[in-house]
């Protein structure tokens, strides 16, 4: 019966199964192309703009010296206008935190603003709460720590956080499909979400996930990330973990260092110098 | 023959219709790229992050010979030398690219106290003042330079009767003029500040 049918339409199921085939695997074959060239395009047009730096001869590191810190918050207006960060108080790449730590073992934590205008008087407490007797008191300034073994980079579901070969967390805001993952994981609170109504945004995209680049744009041309040139007191301090000479190892070399969180195993790469255990 | 005939067309018809519809949801692109489903990578991402312009320049380059080193010198030396020239004329990147994009200047005692009012999370050796206790009526300018900040210079010679004579901004005569911020000052104003030996 099958044979029958075969030669009675002159294509047996054979030569049917072969052609089907054959269109199905041009089609992949297209499929295949057509990605192939987007990737292609992409590299050149953004190709251009790679200068002499070479990735793989740095591996950067950051020191935050809590000792010098005077909580005047330049370093979080410079951040925000050379990363383009959006001008609302909960959109930041990096905040100073300020500590009250109590005679009766409280830890008042406050920054206003994310410390972007400074701070004024006593720290914040909740209605009722007893005036407290300050034991000590400091400011510590926070920033992606670029860990490295770091959570985000595991979470994202479409591989849009990478880490660069110098040591830097970066997200590719174009892949990027806001799913918060990474915000929710961050252990530090480094990352946050671009607006969609943000007034503005580092690369142009909104609903995005931003963070600290240790501004990335400025480093790869010899020139120090802008919350540290704007420190006047020396509190940032940036360098080269592979050069022994950099004032990042300098620090670590001639006092003892801490990182936050140190448990969690996500190797920061942001070392405090004069850290203290109410500090998380 | 017929009914595969059939079966094609349906099946050329199926193709056809899948391809246009794709279309349509994808709103006219044919790739996936749209979709960001193309592979990762990271090495041109990164080139895009590397070629973001700055905006913020360095302090360095307010001070080469044509710009301002005059008042780039007196700053280095001054107990300001470590503040950014930047944190109080904000940024000026296109600034050094062009001057004609003038930069500003923030002389409120809001920018100074930022810095310099009473914490007790300050380090204490850090210079501080209750900005209520401080002559709150006068603004900081008024005594404090912000290039050559700190207080008031001491009398270190004998007095010579009227200061402005060799103090003033334009004298000829080698004694320090007065800095910028003491125009329209009078002799009786000069120990409101200065401390020393003048009688």
């Amino acid at each position: 019966m099958a044979g029958d049918e075969g030669k009675g339409t002159g294509l047996d199921r054979r030569s049917f199964l072969k052609l089907a085939g054959g269109i199905l695997g041009s089609a992949g074959v297209y499929a295949v192309l057509i990605n192939v060239k987007g990737t292609a395009v992409l590299d050149i047009a953004s190709g251009q703009a790679a200068g002499d730096y070479d990735p793989n001869e740095h591996y950067w590191g950051f020191v935050v010296n809590s000792h010098n810190c005077i909580g005047c918050g330049k370093c979080v207006v410079a951040c925000k206008q050379e990363n383009r960060v959006p001008q609302r108080d909960d959109c930041n790449r990096t905040w100073i935190e300020r500590y009250h730590l109590t005679e009766d073992g409280r830890v008042l934590v406050d920054s206003p603003q994310s410390g972007i205008n400074g701070f004024v008087g006593k720290p914040y407490l909740k209605p009722g709460e007893p005036e407290p007797i300050i034991d000590k008191a400091f400011f510590v300034p926070k920033l992606c720590n670029q860990c490295d073994n770091a959570p985000c980079i595991q979470v994202c579901p479409v591989s849009a956080t990478y880490k660069t070969k110098d040591g830097i967390i970066l997200v590719d805001q174009e892949r990027c499909i806001g799913c918060r993952y990474c915000i929710m994981t961050c252990p530090y609170g480094a990352r946050y979400l671009v607006p969609a109504d943000a007034d503005r945004s580092p690369t142009g995209n909104t609903s995005v996930a931003d963070k600290c680049t240790w501004c990335y744009h400025r480093i790869t041309k010899g020139r120090l990330p802008a919350c540290v040139e704007a420190c006047p007191v020396g509190a940032r301090v940036f360098g080269d973990l592979n050069d022994p000479e950099s004032p990042v190892r300098k620090i670590m070399r001639e006092t003892r260092v801490a990182v936050l969180k140190p448990d969690l195993g996500t190797k920061p790469k942001c070392y405090y110098v004069g850290l203290e255990e109410g500090v998380r | 023959m017929k009914h595969l005939t059939r079966a094609g067309l349906i099946l050329a018809a199926a193709v056809v219709a899948f391809v246009l519809l794709r279309a349509a949801i994808l709103q006219g692109a044919f790739t996936l790229d749209e979709f960001a489903l193309r592979p990762p990578n990271p090495e041109a991402n990164q080139r895009e992050w590397m070629s973001l312009p700055a905006v913020y320049g360095d302090s360095s380059s307010c001070g080469s010979a044509d710009c301002h080193s005059d008042i780039y010198e007196a700053w280095t030396r001054s107990a300001h030398g470590t503040v950014a020239c930047e944190n109080c004329h904000g940024p000026a990147e296109a600034h050094v690219e062009n001057p004609v994009a003038k930069v500003s200047s923030d002389t409120s005692p809001q920018l100074c106290e930022t810095c310099h009012a009473q914490l007790a999370a300050r380090p204490s050796a850090f210079p501080q003042v209750e900005p209520s206790q401080h002559y709150p009526e006068s603004p900081c300018l008024s005594c404090h330079l912000p290039h050559r900040p700190g207080p008031a210079a001491t009398i270190t010679h004998a007095p010579e009767g009227d200061c402005l004579q060799c103090h003033s901004a334009t004298n000829a005569r080698p004694a320090k003029p007065v800095p910028i911020n003491h125009a329209g000052r009078t002799n009786d104003q000069c120990l409101f500040c200065h401390e020393g030996e003048k009688q």
